[in-house]
């Protein structure tokens, strides 16, 4: 069994490597589709692009080669996960990138689990409750929350929690210049958290709490649902043991396909909030035209997904003994 | 097909449902702000014509910017751009989603394999920073903030196309054709598309409102057309003010909400004229 999904695990990751493959060429082009000199587009736009400045990023870039020896210099690079230089940092961009990963992963983490956790109960009430009051409002909510964008959700909170009630802060992920204890600065950034959490969950909330109502709904009205009613098992078990387990599925397996949705996202949160996670190097760089840094971004973002789609994968393996672990379980 | 092309029937169905009712209302409103805009604010979006950091509903509806630019005259010519790039990139996205998935259903073998792993590609990539990279190497210009989006969006209603092909593409009427000597062009024209038109629909008119807020986004981020007016810009250039002015973040972000949300009821509206079965 183990060694069946060792097997699967690994057959997952290779199945991921022709798309990080088509990242690497996607991004090689970009830069050499764009009108103009490719070192000009990578210096940016600004100015302050100087003749020596010129000449280090061809010299990098190897732009004064033929197309193919651009191409292999790059993916040895790449190999080695060498993103290249930003002239603007001054760093390494891996290093820069590397950086930020954390916060990322902490805003986004937290927002999954808002979300899930708020779609399967709200959508869940909602089934149970149907054609009521409560599941209407539940329903209206999702829909508003549905068409709302990131951003103007991220600012009305700060308007209404930040600077009229004042109880959470409006930007960052610390309080600077605190020397804390480590319990109290965990507080601090859980403080600082909850705001743009909040926001970049908003939206996938609505998707989740209308997918488990659907989910729910259908479950519900299903036979074996039927026999447990016979068996004189109460309501409530029969909500929490039979139907509930089954119609979290479909939520489980969006929530996972979404990780590349919520990246973007993150992008537009962090940049209101502040939060100094890759999206906020990623608005960074759009301001400062640091191009390279952005292309650094995109491919680590796009393998981020490669590999979370993956462990999405196993972990459905786990959590439902029906899947079999066949290696390509993709291609239907 | 014989709800679509019949229009009262499906109209109809829109008219009676309540939210299709809303959200021809309030869609209603926005194409009409969109397309008299110009005789409603002669002077544009960019004219100062007041005090700066006006509030609303006094002197002007909607107040004015830190520049003192009127912020109604901004939500008018912005529904101008919004329904455009909605549209724009929604049709975009439906010709290529359905050509893909259609070539891809049909012929199978190594041409779906081929396609589907296009499309697969295009499913993992993150699609909103995808498509900040295109918009920032290529220039922020309208033409290309559409193209980014359509570029980036077109995977799922291929992937859609395909399966509903897939259904149809092995009936006993499909075979008759082939029997026939139909050509595959027309086979898949003719015969084929007329059975997928009704989800395209659905998910196109989805689609609109996901290329409003795309664009929303990406003009917040600074990535717009500097010379064209959008909401998403209005809230990005009215950050700055938000701790003395609610009302320049509040306003324009409202009109989005409001046009995305009257494009998804009707979508949902459509769903249920068009697929009367799946209720939910």
């Amino acid at each position: 069994m183990w060694l069946a999904r060792l097997r699967y695990v690994f057959n997952r990751v290779l199945h991921g490597l022709p798309i990080i493959f088509a990242i690497v060429i996607v991004n090689f082009f970009l830069v050499r589709l764009a009108p103009g000199d490719a070192a000009q587009v990578l210096a940016g736009e600004s100015g302050a692009a100087t003749e020596e400045y010129m000449r280090q990023i061809r010299e990098q870039f190897g732009l004064d080669q033929p197309l193919y020896v651009q191409f292999l210099s790059y993916m040895k690079n790449l190999l080695f996960f060498d993103l290249g230089y930003s002239f603007r940092h001054g760093r390494e961009v891996s290093s820069l990138i590397f950086e930020r990963l954390g916060a990322t992963a902490l805003l986004m983490g937290a927002s999954m689990v808002l979300s899930v956790g708020f779609g399967i109960l709200l959508g869940a009430i909602a089934a149970i409750k149907d054609r009521t009051f409560l599941s209407n409002m539940i329903m209206i909510l999702a829909i508003v929350s549905y068409a709302t964008p990131l951003f103007w959700v991220g600012l009305m909170l700060i308007i209404v929690f930040s600077l009229n009630l004042g109880w959470f802060p409006t930007s960052g992920i610390a309080t600077i210049g605190a020397p804390l204890g480590f319990w109290d600065s965990a507080l601090d950034v859980a403080h600082h958290l909850v705001l743009p959490a909040l926001s970049l969950s908003f939206f996938y909330m609505a998707l989740y709490t209308r997918l488990m109502r659907a989910s729910m709904l259908e479950t519900l009205g299903q036979d074996f649902i039927k026999t447990a009613h016979a068996k004189g098992i109460s309501e409530g078990q029969v909500v929490r043991k039979h139907a509930l387990r089954n119609a979290i599925m479909p939520v489980l397996t969006m929530a996972g396909v979404q990780v590349s949705a919520m990246l973007g996202g993150s992008v537009i949160i962090e940049s209101v909030f502040g939060w100094p996670g890759l999206g906020l190097l990623a608005f960074e760089s759009l301001f400062a035209r640091d191009l390279n840094l952005l292309l650094g971004i995109f491919f680590l973002s796009s393998i981020l997904v490669v590999v979370t789609n993956a462990i999405v994968d196993v972990i459905y393996t786990i959590v439902d003994p029906r899947i079999q672990l066949r290696s390509n379980t993709r291609n239907g | 097909m014989a709800d679509l092309l019949n229009k009262n029937s499906v109209l109809r169905k829109i008219v009676t449902n309540v939210s299709g009712v809303i959200s021809l209302v309030i869609l209603g409103i926005i194409v009409l702000l969109a397309i008299f805009a110009p005789v409603l604010y002669p002077d544009g979006p960019f004219e100062m014509v007041g005090n700066p950091f006006m509030p609303p509903f006094g002197e002007f509806l909607f107040g004015t910017d830190m520049l003192g630019r009127d912020i109604a005259a901004g939500i008018a010519y912005g529904a101008r751009i919004s329904l455009l790039v909605g549209l724009v990139a929604t049709f975009i996205i439906v010709l290529l989603g359905t050509v893909i998935g259609g070539l891809a259903g049909y012929y199978g073998g190594w041409v779906d394999t081929l396609m589907m792993r296009v499309t697969e590609f295009f499913q993992t990539i993150p699609t909103f920073i995808g498509a900040i990279v295109i918009v920032a190497i290529l220039g922020p210009t309208l033409p290309n903030v559409i193209g980014a989006i359509a570029i980036v969006s077109w995977a799922p209603l291929a992937r859609l196309v395909r399966a509903e092909v897939k259904k149809t593409v092995n009936l006993e009427y499909i075979e008759a054709c082939i029997a026939l000597g139909m050509s595959d062009i027309r086979i898949l024209i003719v015969q084929i598309l007329p059975n997928v038109l009704s989800t395209v629909v659905v998910a196109g008119s989805l689609m609109v409102a996901t290329a409003i807020l795309f664009e929303s986004g990406l003009s917040f981020l600074g990535l717009g057309d500097p010379n064209i007016m959008t909401w998403g810009f209005m809230v990005g250039a009215g950050r700055s003010a938000i701790r003395t002015a609610w009302w320049m973040v509040t306003i324009p972000g409202l009109a989005i909400l409001f046009t995305v949300l009257a494009i998804n009821l009707l979508g949902d509206a459509f769903n249920e004229a068009l697929n009367p079965r799946s209720k939910r």
